[in-house]
């Protein structure tokens, strides 16, 4: 159950990060453009998510994810801010 | 401003060129019949001419990365005319008349972005990297010679259309 | 090590609620419902991160339930967006700019 909530969570994020590319291929905006990576960050986290809880428990991969996470969203904030303000 | 004067469209069109054609007299030097012959055909013409068609991706593109004023379009217009003349803040400033540092900082901006190229004296020459800032300039002159209104606009309501352009990016199936 | 788990978390959750007012701001500009379940997905994705850092490691699975609520919520503003048809209360789709020059008729 653990492994399929994994997974919906980084096909979610790599579905967004594809379909905010595509907007992006199409107008340059901008604001596509970090928000894309942020959503690429939050797939590989939730990736890794899987990576440090399924396949390699005996590893601790909590601050990598949160530091990748945490770039994601500063990203985006950073987007946000310059495109829209 | 320099440039044409703003042009009607479609309906509006045909009752400008009937207007001018039967009512109005031509201000040429053969205002007889040939006279308003040629220029109910020049205003057909115009009409015929003229596309109401949205802007081009390509053009809401380059407006979307270069232009974020009205005085910068003034600016790439007097430049691109003489691809040939160096031009200096001070000149373009004497033409736009709007302020000489904000034009100083528009041709410091285009040549960044690879519109113009800077001389050693601090001059400016129109001279575009590749074929799409070419073309993209080239276009946006012309579309602001026509259609100034959607330009501005196009200009001005950026923000909105970036939020917009996010939520739209998440229609699965894009409106063609 | 747990240090720096307790920063980062406390920074993403910092980043997260900010990015969560500019879905709310932008969802009151443009009235797109898109923005309200962002916001939201990003104000479970800045609780989670607390909640993993706080609760033992037996409770963790939590933490991890509310990050499934935040995508679903995505997942569901995505499904809802094209549901209905990209009509949003005020949003306009990006091909539909007025040609505000046919409306000034101008005769000479």
């Amino acid at each position: 159950m653990a492994q399929v909530v994994y997974v919906l969570c980084a096909l979610t994020s790599i579905g967004c990060a594809i379909l905010l590319f595509r907007q992006y291929q199409r107008t340059r905006g901008g604001l596509l453009f970090w928000s894309t990576w942020c959503f690429a960050c939050f797939a590989l986290t939730n990736v890794l998510l899987f990576v440090d809880l399924v396949v390699l428990p005996e590893t601790d991969l909590s601050v990598l994810r949160s530091s990748l996470t945490l770039g994601g969203m500063l990203m985006l904030l950073y987007g946000l801010i310059r495109e829209t303000t | 401003m320099p440039g044409g004067s703003n042009r009607p469209h479609s309906r509006e069109l045909v009752i400008f060129t009937l207007w001018n054609s039967f009512v109005r007299q031509p201000r040429t030097p053969n205002s007889g019949i040939a006279g308003r012959a040629s220029w109910w055909l020049v205003c057909c013409i115009n009409a015929l001419t003229v596309s109401d068609a949205p802007l081009t991706p390509a053009l809401q593109q380059f407006i979307s990365r270069h232009i974020h004023s009205v005085e910068q379009i003034e600016i790439l217009s007097i430049v691109s005319a003489t691809p040939a003349k160096n031009w200096t803040a001070a000149e373009v400033f004497r033409v736009v008349q709007s302020s000489e540092r904000s034009v100083a900082e528009t041709l410091e901006a285009f040549c960044k972005a690879g519109l113009l190229i800077s001389e050693r004296s601090g001059a400016y020459q129109f001279a575009p990297k590749s074929t799409e800032l070419r073309q993209g300039a080239s276009d946006l002159v012309k579309a602001y010679r026509e259609r100034r209104v959607t330009i501005v606009e196009t200009i001005y309501k950026r923000p909105a259309d970036r939020i917009q352009h996010f939520a739209d990016a998440f229609k699965l199936r894009k409106e063609k | 090590m747990e240090m720096a788990k307790a920063m980062l978390a406390g920074a993403i959750m910092a980043v997260a609620w900010a990015i969560l007012v500019f879905f709310l701001r932008f969802w009151r500009k443009t009235g797109d419902r898109l923005f309200v379940f962002f916001a939201a997905a990003f104000l479970l994705l800045g609780i989670e991160r607390i909640i993993i850092v706080v609760l033992s490691s037996d409770h963790r699975s939590f933490g991890y339930l509310i990050r499934l609520f935040a995508f679903l919520l995505i997942l569901f503003a995505i499904l809802d967006k094209n549901r209905r048809g990209g009509k949003a209360a005020a949003g306009t789709s990006q091909s539909k700019a007025p040609d505000r020059d046919s409306k000034r008729p101008t005769l000479g």
